[in-house]
């Protein structure tokens, strides 16, 4: 009877174990976290208007009121609750038949954008680019001194098209806000 | 008896005044309020270890200052390679489309929903109107789908908020930093 138990109680031990390898166990998936920083990123800008009138090949106009050199004709201000670095981004200029191409430098069909900032005031040699961004205002505060002065530089091209003359062309520029890692 | 009363008085009172409402439990909405300008409220969202079939979701906030309405319009863009978080690479765009959103706005009192999908390219149509001093709720959804072969990847994309209102030369644009980090084949398979 003894023999007989521990045979059952084998056979048992021995079917279980089968049973543990045969049925799959439910997969848990690996645990996905999420992080959110809950802070405010707001800019404001004090200038968006440029009407730069008829230009003439190469034309050299400044952002500002008369198109004379004003080196802090607009102000970007930090109006949120973190740290922010501010990019610049140009465009083509388009409209008319042919459309001027944005470029390090002004050319045929090509013009060219610089901006300045207050680390670099009358220089204006942060290209403005559409496709890589460049920095404007970097880790700008948020409390005290969340201000930046800035303005751009606008080469005409050196020979366009008279196909083109009297036509309106236009072109965006956009300050890009993210927080400041 | 009139102890209780009391109770209940004070104890409803100070429910009101801390804005809470009696039984439905809905307290005062902290969502910061902006003078002028406007913004977003998440800047920074790092989703780590995510894995085939998986999905979830954010509420995404944008601000619009006391003083205009505004229309905005949400991107996808890749970030500025110079700027890319150390070991990370830019969430390539062929995956775009894992991302959806849908938004609720506080229009002529009552809440609206539309949905919106990205393509595969960077964008989606239609600009949302937030009135002056309100905000609007968006809810961005992501989602790895069932086959996706894209393992122990650390990747970057940027949500970008441009506002369309602003007409002139100058547009302004905030983007949310968003760090996608994918499981490793080796994770998902022991798991």
């Amino acid at each position: 009877m003894k023999k007989f138990r521990r045979i059952s109680l084998s056979l048992v031990l021995a079917i279980a174990l089968l049973v543990s390898f045969a049925i799959p166990v439910a997969a848990a998936n690996p645990t996905v976290s999420i992080t959110v920083t809950a802070e405010v990123v707001s800019i404001t800008n004090t200038q968006s208007s440029w009407g730069i009138g008829t230009v003439a090949v190469d034309a050299v106009v400044y952002f500002s009121a008369t198109g004379s050199q004003d080196d802090d004709y607009s102000q970007i201000e930090n109006t949120g609750s973190v740290n922010v670095d501010v990019e610049i981004q140009g465009t083509n200029i388009e409209g008319g038949d042919y459309d001027w191409t944005l470029a390090a430098a002004a050319g045929s069909e090509t013009y060219s954008l610089h901006s300045n900032n207050e680390t670099q005031p009358t220089t204006y040699d942060i290209e403005v680019k559409s496709s890589v961004y460049n920095d404007i205002c970097t880790d700008l505060p948020h409390t005290t001194s969340n201000t930046c002065d800035w303005s751009m530089k606008f080469v005409a091209p050196t020979a366009f098209n008279a196909a083109d003359d009297g036509a309106q062309k236009t072109a965006t520029v956009t300050l890009v806000a993210s927080l400041h890692t | 008896m009139k102890n209780k009363r009391i109770a209940i008085i004070i104890i409803v009172a100070a429910m009101v005044a801390t804005g809470g409402y009696f039984g439905l439990m809905q307290f005062k909405d902290t969502t910061p309020v902006l003078a002028e300008g406007w913004g977003i409220l998440q800047p920074e969202v790092e989703i780590r270890n995510i894995y085939p079939g998986w999905t979830g979701s954010i509420e995404f906030t944008i601000l619009c200052g006391q003083d205009y309405d505004r229309t905005f319009a949400i991107t996808l863009e890749q970030p500025n390679p110079a700027k890319l978080k150390d070991g990370y690479e830019p969430l390539p765009e062929e995956y775009y489309g894992w991302f959806q959103i849908e938004s609720k706005s506080y229009q002529g009192g009552e809440w609206e929903w539309d949905r919106i999908e990205f393509d595969n390219e960077t964008s989606f149509g239609s600009g949302m109107l937030v009135e002056e001093g309100h905000y609007r709720q968006v809810t961005i959804s992501l989602t790895m789908p069932e086959f996706a072969d894209y393992y122990g990847k650390e990747t970057e994309v940027r949500v970008r908020v441009s506002e369309l209102s602003t007409t002139g030369l100058v547009q302004l644009a905030i983007e949310s930093k968003w760090y996608i980090i994918t499981s490793s084949e080796n994770e998902v398979e022991s798991s």
